[in-house]
Protein backbone atom coordinates (compact mmCIF):
# COMPACT_ATOMS: atom_id res chain seq x y z
CA UNK A 1 0.00 0.00 0.00
CA UNK A 2 2.50 2.80 1.14
CA UNK A 3 4.64 2.47 -2.56
CA UNK A 4 1.83 2.45 -4.60
CA UNK A 5 1.06 5.79 -2.62
CA UNK A 6 4.83 7.38 -2.68
CA UNK A 7 4.13 6.45 -6.70
CA UNK A 8 0.63 8.26 -7.06
CA UNK A 9 2.62 11.20 -5.01
CA UNK A 10 5.96 11.26 -7.36
CA UNK A 11 3.36 11.16 -10.20
CA UNK A 12 2.02 14.02 -9.58
CA UNK A 13 4.57 15.77 -7.35
CA UNK A 14 4.98 18.48 -10.44
CA UNK A 15 1.41 19.51 -9.72
CA UNK A 16 1.29 19.07 -6.08
CA UNK A 17 4.19 20.79 -4.92
CA UNK A 18 3.49 24.22 -6.45
CA UNK A 19 -0.36 24.16 -5.12
CA UNK A 20 0.79 23.55 -1.59
CA UNK A 21 3.64 26.19 -2.23
CA UNK A 22 1.19 28.65 -3.62
CA UNK A 23 -1.58 28.03 -1.06
CA UNK A 24 1.13 28.75 1.21
CA UNK A 25 1.94 32.01 -0.11
CA UNK A 26 -1.86 32.54 -0.58
CA UNK A 27 -2.32 32.45 2.74
CA UNK A 28 0.86 34.58 3.75
CA UNK A 29 -0.32 37.17 1.44
CA UNK A 30 -3.89 37.22 3.37
CA UNK A 31 -2.27 37.41 6.63
CA UNK A 32 -0.41 40.21 5.94
CA UNK A 33 -3.09 42.08 3.73
CA UNK A 34 -5.35 41.30 6.82
CA UNK A 35 -2.88 42.67 9.04
CA UNK A 36 -2.65 46.07 6.78
CA UNK A 37 -6.63 46.42 7.03
CA UNK A 38 -6.55 46.29 10.86
CA UNK A 39 -3.35 48.07 11.37
CA UNK A 40 -5.21 50.98 9.43
CA UNK A 41 -8.56 50.56 10.86
CA UNK A 42 -6.76 51.34 14.00
CA UNK A 43 -4.90 54.39 13.08
CA UNK A 44 -8.28 55.62 11.30
CA UNK A 45 -9.86 55.48 14.80
CA UNK A 46 -6.78 57.03 16.49
CA UNK A 47 -6.97 59.90 14.15
CA UNK A 48 -11.05 60.49 14.47
CA UNK A 49 -10.78 59.95 18.39
CA UNK A 50 -8.24 63.13 18.10
CA UNK A 51 -9.92 65.02 15.71
CA UNK A 52 -12.94 64.79 18.32
CA UNK A 53 -10.62 65.71 20.64
CA UNK A 54 -9.05 68.70 19.19
CA UNK A 55 -13.00 69.99 17.87
CA UNK A 56 -14.52 69.97 21.20
CA UNK A 57 -11.32 71.50 22.94
CA UNK A 58 -11.98 74.88 20.36
CA UNK A 59 -15.91 74.52 21.10
CA UNK A 60 -15.29 74.51 24.70
CA UNK A 61 -13.41 78.23 24.51
CA UNK A 62 -11.02 76.82 26.72
CA UNK A 63 -8.80 75.25 24.19
CA UNK A 64 -4.56 76.46 24.40
CA UNK A 65 -1.56 75.34 21.96
CA UNK A 66 -0.62 73.67 24.80
CA UNK A 67 -2.92 71.31 24.71
CA UNK A 68 -3.96 71.53 21.14
CA UNK A 69 -0.78 70.85 19.34
CA UNK A 70 -0.09 67.72 20.88
CA UNK A 71 -3.20 65.89 19.55
CA UNK A 72 -2.94 68.42 15.87
CA UNK A 73 0.96 67.00 15.83
CA UNK A 74 -0.68 63.27 16.08
CA UNK A 75 -2.95 63.68 13.46
CA UNK A 76 -0.12 65.46 11.44
CA UNK A 77 1.87 62.58 11.70
CA UNK A 78 -1.00 59.69 10.83
CA UNK A 79 -1.45 62.27 7.54
CA UNK A 80 1.44 62.14 6.56
CA UNK A 81 2.23 58.26 6.92
CA UNK A 82 -1.39 57.77 5.77
CA UNK A 83 -0.65 56.31 2.27
CA UNK A 84 1.60 53.64 3.41
CA UNK A 85 -1.52 52.07 5.09
CA UNK A 86 -2.69 51.16 1.76
CA UNK A 87 0.18 48.30 0.85
CA UNK A 88 -0.96 46.60 -2.93
CA UNK A 89 -3.23 43.51 -2.53
CA UNK A 90 -5.02 45.03 1.10
CA UNK A 91 -7.90 46.30 -0.64
CA UNK A 92 -10.87 44.41 -2.06
CA UNK A 93 -9.23 42.52 -4.33
CA UNK A 94 -7.50 40.53 -1.68
CA UNK A 95 -11.16 38.65 -0.66
CA UNK A 96 -10.94 40.24 3.06
CA UNK A 97 -13.54 43.09 4.39
CA UNK A 98 -12.33 46.26 3.61
CA UNK A 99 -14.04 49.76 3.62
CA UNK A 100 -10.55 50.82 1.34
CA UNK A 101 -12.48 50.98 -2.35
CA UNK A 102 -10.51 49.70 -5.55
CA UNK A 103 -10.25 53.23 -6.60
CA UNK A 104 -7.29 53.61 -3.68
CA UNK A 105 -5.23 51.95 -6.19
CA UNK A 106 -6.40 52.72 -9.38
CA UNK A 107 -6.48 56.15 -8.60
CA UNK A 108 -3.45 56.24 -7.46
CA UNK A 109 -2.69 59.45 -8.00
CA UNK A 110 -5.66 61.11 -7.25
CA UNK A 111 -5.51 59.34 -3.54
CA UNK A 112 -2.26 60.75 -2.92
CA UNK A 113 -3.47 64.17 -3.94
CA UNK A 114 -6.10 63.63 -1.33
CA UNK A 115 -3.91 62.53 1.29
CA UNK A 116 -1.57 66.41 0.09
CA UNK A 117 -4.54 68.45 0.65
CA UNK A 118 -5.49 66.95 4.38
CA UNK A 119 -1.30 67.14 5.21
CA UNK A 120 -1.38 70.98 3.53
CA UNK A 121 -4.60 71.97 5.71
CA UNK A 122 -3.19 70.34 9.10
CA UNK A 123 -0.20 72.37 8.53
CA UNK A 124 -1.87 75.69 8.25
CA UNK A 125 -4.04 74.63 11.67
CA UNK A 126 -0.67 73.72 13.57
CA UNK A 127 0.18 77.13 12.39
CA UNK A 128 -2.91 78.92 13.76
CA UNK A 129 -2.97 76.84 16.83
CA UNK A 130 0.70 77.54 17.43
CA UNK A 131 -0.03 81.32 17.30
CA UNK A 132 -3.06 81.49 19.84
CA UNK A 133 -5.41 82.78 17.59
CA UNK A 134 -8.40 79.81 18.80
CA UNK A 135 -11.25 81.28 16.43
CA UNK A 136 -9.23 80.94 13.59
CA UNK A 137 -8.14 77.53 14.55
CA UNK A 138 -12.17 76.17 14.90
CA UNK A 139 -12.13 77.45 11.36
CA UNK A 140 -8.96 75.84 9.77
CA UNK A 141 -10.02 73.01 11.69
CA UNK A 142 -13.41 72.69 10.05
CA UNK A 143 -11.21 72.85 6.58
CA UNK A 144 -9.14 70.48 7.43
CA UNK A 145 -12.02 67.89 8.60
CA UNK A 146 -13.43 68.68 5.31
CA UNK A 147 -10.28 66.89 3.75
CA UNK A 148 -11.15 63.60 5.92
CA UNK A 149 -14.79 63.86 4.15
CA UNK A 150 -13.72 64.65 0.47
CA UNK A 151 -11.33 61.54 0.39
CA UNK A 152 -14.15 59.33 2.01
CA UNK A 153 -16.49 60.17 -0.37
CA UNK A 154 -14.40 59.23 -3.40
CA UNK A 155 -12.10 56.36 -1.77
CA UNK A 156 -14.43 54.73 1.10
CA UNK A 157 -16.91 52.75 1.21
CA UNK A 158 -20.37 53.91 2.94
CA UNK A 159 -20.70 52.66 6.16
CA UNK B 1 -79.31 55.30 12.07
CA UNK B 2 -77.61 58.93 11.33
CA UNK B 3 -74.32 59.03 12.22
CA UNK B 4 -73.05 62.08 14.07
CA UNK B 5 -70.17 64.18 13.30
CA UNK B 6 -67.63 63.87 16.45
CA UNK B 7 -64.21 65.51 17.29
CA UNK B 8 -62.13 62.92 17.89
CA UNK B 9 -58.45 64.51 17.42
CA UNK B 10 -57.70 67.92 18.65
CA UNK B 11 -55.76 70.41 16.91
CA UNK B 12 -52.53 69.79 18.94
CA UNK B 13 -52.44 66.13 18.08
CA UNK B 14 -52.75 67.05 15.15
CA UNK B 15 -49.76 69.42 14.51
CA UNK B 16 -48.15 67.06 16.38
CA UNK B 17 -48.49 64.14 13.73
CA UNK B 18 -47.82 65.99 10.76
CA UNK B 19 -45.25 67.93 11.98
CA UNK B 20 -43.32 64.37 13.25
CA UNK B 21 -43.87 63.43 10.20
CA UNK B 22 -42.19 66.26 7.89
CA UNK B 23 -39.36 66.59 10.79
CA UNK B 24 -38.58 62.73 10.46
CA UNK B 25 -38.44 63.50 6.65
CA UNK B 26 -36.30 66.51 6.86
CA UNK B 27 -33.85 64.93 9.69
CA UNK B 28 -33.54 61.62 6.40
CA UNK B 29 -32.73 63.90 3.76
CA UNK B 30 -30.05 66.26 5.84
CA UNK B 31 -28.35 62.64 6.82
CA UNK B 32 -28.62 61.28 3.24
CA UNK B 33 -27.08 64.81 1.89
CA UNK B 34 -24.49 65.81 4.29
CA UNK B 35 -26.17 68.90 5.72
CA UNK B 36 -25.86 67.76 8.94
CA UNK B 37 -26.22 71.26 10.93
CA UNK B 38 -29.90 71.24 9.68
CA UNK B 39 -29.95 67.30 10.11
CA UNK B 40 -29.56 68.41 13.78
CA UNK B 41 -31.66 70.75 13.85
CA UNK B 42 -34.33 68.31 12.57
CA UNK B 43 -33.65 66.10 15.80
CA UNK B 44 -33.74 68.82 18.10
CA UNK B 45 -37.19 69.13 16.43
CA UNK B 46 -38.41 65.46 16.70
CA UNK B 47 -36.81 65.94 20.43
CA UNK B 48 -39.33 68.79 21.43
CA UNK B 49 -42.19 67.18 19.39
CA UNK B 50 -41.34 63.63 21.29
CA UNK B 51 -41.54 65.47 24.62
CA UNK B 52 -44.74 67.33 23.44
CA UNK B 53 -46.44 63.87 22.81
CA UNK B 54 -45.58 62.50 25.97
CA UNK B 55 -46.74 65.85 27.96
CA UNK B 56 -50.58 65.64 26.31
CA UNK B 57 -50.48 61.66 26.65
CA UNK B 58 -50.38 62.48 30.38
CA UNK B 59 -52.10 65.69 30.34
CA UNK B 60 -53.76 66.14 26.76
CA UNK B 61 -57.43 65.58 25.62
CA UNK B 62 -59.06 62.44 25.88
CA UNK B 63 -57.81 60.32 22.49
CA UNK B 64 -54.63 61.45 23.34
CA UNK B 65 -53.90 60.57 26.31
CA UNK B 66 -51.65 56.91 26.48
CA UNK B 67 -54.21 55.28 29.35
CA UNK B 68 -57.18 55.62 26.99
CA UNK B 69 -55.76 53.36 24.37
CA UNK B 70 -52.98 51.10 25.24
CA UNK B 71 -54.62 48.08 26.24
CA UNK B 72 -52.76 44.32 26.78
CA UNK B 73 -52.33 42.08 24.29
CA UNK B 74 -55.62 40.00 24.97
CA UNK B 75 -57.34 42.83 23.83
CA UNK B 76 -55.32 43.52 20.64
CA UNK B 77 -55.57 40.23 19.59
CA UNK B 78 -59.25 40.22 20.00
CA UNK B 79 -59.37 43.50 18.27
CA UNK B 80 -57.08 42.24 15.34
CA UNK B 81 -59.42 38.96 15.04
CA UNK B 82 -62.02 41.35 13.99
CA UNK B 83 -59.84 43.36 11.14
CA UNK B 84 -61.76 42.24 7.99
CA UNK B 85 -65.16 42.46 9.37
CA UNK B 86 -66.44 45.88 7.63
CA UNK B 87 -69.63 45.92 10.19
CA UNK B 88 -67.40 46.54 13.48
CA UNK B 89 -67.75 50.45 13.68
CA UNK B 90 -65.19 52.70 13.21
CA UNK B 91 -63.17 53.73 16.62
CA UNK B 92 -63.66 56.61 18.31
CA UNK B 93 -59.96 57.25 18.44
CA UNK B 94 -56.98 55.06 18.29
CA UNK B 95 -57.62 50.85 18.03
CA UNK B 96 -56.12 48.79 20.38
CA UNK B 97 -53.72 47.90 17.39
CA UNK B 98 -52.98 51.43 16.37
CA UNK B 99 -52.35 51.86 20.11
CA UNK B 100 -49.66 49.57 20.13
CA UNK B 101 -48.06 50.69 16.45
CA UNK B 102 -48.37 55.03 18.35
CA UNK B 103 -45.97 53.33 21.24
CA UNK B 104 -43.81 51.41 18.84
CA UNK B 105 -43.01 54.47 16.57
CA UNK B 106 -42.94 56.44 19.80
CA UNK B 107 -40.33 54.23 21.18
CA UNK B 108 -38.63 53.90 17.88
CA UNK B 109 -38.66 57.66 17.07
CA UNK B 110 -36.88 58.21 20.75
CA UNK B 111 -34.33 55.70 20.65
CA UNK B 112 -33.16 57.35 17.74
CA UNK B 113 -32.87 61.05 19.23
CA UNK B 114 -31.03 59.61 22.23
CA UNK B 115 -28.42 57.94 20.28
CA UNK B 116 -28.36 60.77 18.02
CA UNK B 117 -27.20 62.82 20.87
CA UNK B 118 -23.94 60.86 21.39
CA UNK B 119 -23.37 60.08 17.40
CA UNK B 120 -19.68 61.18 16.40
CA UNK B 121 -18.98 60.34 12.97
CA UNK B 122 -16.53 57.92 11.50
CA UNK B 123 -13.92 61.54 11.00
CA UNK B 124 -14.76 62.77 14.79
CA UNK B 125 -16.04 66.30 12.48
CA UNK B 126 -19.71 66.08 13.07
CA UNK B 127 -21.01 65.04 15.97
CA UNK B 128 -24.25 65.12 18.29
CA UNK B 129 -24.40 67.49 21.24
CA UNK B 130 -23.26 65.13 23.63
CA UNK B 131 -20.85 63.60 22.14
CA UNK B 132 -18.03 64.86 23.97
CA UNK B 133 -19.77 62.99 27.38
CA UNK B 134 -18.46 59.91 25.75
CA UNK B 135 -15.60 58.43 23.70
CA UNK B 136 -15.17 58.49 20.02
CA UNK B 137 -15.45 54.61 20.13
CA UNK B 138 -18.48 55.02 22.22
CA UNK B 139 -19.88 57.87 19.56
CA UNK B 140 -19.17 55.29 16.78
CA UNK B 141 -21.20 52.97 18.30
CA UNK B 142 -24.31 55.49 19.04
CA UNK B 143 -23.45 56.83 15.33
CA UNK B 144 -23.70 53.12 14.21
CA UNK B 145 -26.96 52.23 16.74
CA UNK B 146 -28.99 55.46 15.29
CA UNK B 147 -27.99 53.98 11.58
CA UNK B 148 -29.48 50.63 12.03
CA UNK B 149 -32.14 51.77 14.23
CA UNK B 150 -33.12 53.98 11.10
CA UNK B 151 -34.02 50.83 8.86
CA UNK B 152 -36.47 49.21 11.61
CA UNK B 153 -38.12 53.41 12.26
CA UNK B 154 -38.36 53.10 8.20
CA UNK B 155 -40.28 49.69 8.55
CA UNK B 156 -42.56 50.54 11.04
CA UNK B 157 -43.26 53.35 8.87
CA UNK B 158 -44.30 51.58 5.78
CA UNK B 159 -46.24 49.01 8.16
CA UNK B 160 -47.88 52.42 9.51
CA UNK B 161 -48.83 53.59 5.63
CA UNK B 162 -49.80 49.95 5.11
CA UNK B 163 -52.30 49.90 7.76
CA UNK B 164 -53.66 53.48 6.53
CA UNK B 165 -54.20 51.96 3.04
CA UNK B 166 -55.77 48.52 4.60
CA UNK B 167 -58.38 50.29 6.42
CA UNK B 168 -59.12 52.62 3.47
CA UNK B 169 -59.48 49.85 0.98
CA UNK B 170 -60.65 46.70 2.71
CA UNK B 171 -62.61 48.41 5.81
CA UNK B 172 -63.58 51.44 3.62
CA UNK B 173 -62.71 53.99 6.54
CA UNK B 174 -60.47 56.88 5.63
CA UNK B 175 -57.97 57.36 8.71
CA UNK B 176 -56.35 60.52 7.07
CA UNK B 177 -59.11 62.77 7.14
CA UNK B 178 -60.16 62.57 10.75
CA UNK B 179 -55.81 63.43 11.34
CA UNK B 180 -56.35 65.77 8.95
CA UNK B 181 -59.73 67.85 9.88
CA UNK B 182 -60.18 65.88 13.28
CA UNK B 183 -63.75 64.31 12.87
CA UNK B 184 -65.17 61.34 12.53
CA UNK B 185 -68.81 60.06 11.56
CA UNK B 186 -69.58 57.72 14.52
CA UNK B 187 -73.18 56.30 15.60
CA UNK B 188 -73.14 58.47 18.75
CA UNK B 189 -71.33 60.89 20.34
CA UNK B 190 -68.60 59.33 22.93
CA UNK B 191 -68.28 62.98 24.94
CA UNK B 192 -64.36 63.58 24.42
CA UNK B 193 -63.21 65.79 26.44
CA UNK B 194 -60.32 68.04 25.15
CA UNK B 195 -57.46 70.43 26.77
CA UNK B 196 -57.49 73.87 27.76
CA UNK B 197 -55.28 76.29 25.49
CA UNK B 198 -53.25 76.98 28.39
CA UNK B 199 -52.29 73.46 28.94
CA UNK B 200 -50.87 73.56 25.14
CA UNK B 201 -48.98 76.75 26.09
CA UNK B 202 -47.36 74.53 28.37
CA UNK B 203 -46.50 71.63 26.81
CA UNK B 204 -45.37 73.78 24.35
CA UNK B 205 -43.15 75.67 26.75
CA UNK B 206 -41.71 72.62 27.82
CA UNK B 207 -40.61 71.09 25.09
CA UNK B 208 -39.07 73.64 22.98
CA UNK B 209 -37.08 74.51 26.43
CA UNK B 210 -35.99 70.33 26.30
CA UNK B 211 -35.21 70.84 23.13
CA UNK B 212 -32.73 74.23 23.25
CA UNK B 213 -31.77 72.54 26.47
CA UNK B 214 -30.42 69.14 24.76
CA UNK B 215 -29.41 71.26 21.87
CA UNK B 216 -27.00 73.49 23.87
CA UNK B 217 -25.47 69.91 25.77
CA UNK B 218 -27.82 69.97 28.72
CA UNK B 219 -25.08 73.15 29.86
CA UNK B 220 -26.57 74.12 33.57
Amino acid sequence: MPSSLSRLARRHLGVVLPVLVLSAAGVAVAAGAQDAIDARHAHFKAMGADFKAINEMLKSGTATSAVLLPRIHDVQAAARQLPSWFPAGSGPDSGLKTHAKAEVWSDAAEFRDADALLVARLDKLEQIASHGDMAAAAEQAHVAGQACGACHAKFRVKD
Amino acid sequence: MALVRVRIWDWPIRVFHWSLAAAIGFAWWTAETGRMQPHRWAGYAVLGLLAFRLFWGVAGGDTARFASFVRGPRTALAYARGLFDRTRPPSAGHNPLGGWSVIALLATTGLMVVLGLFAVDVDGIESGPLSAWVSFDVGRMAAQGHALIFDGLLGLIALHLAAVLFYLVVRRENLVGPMLHGFRRLARDPGHRFASPARVALGVVLAAALAWWASSGFRL
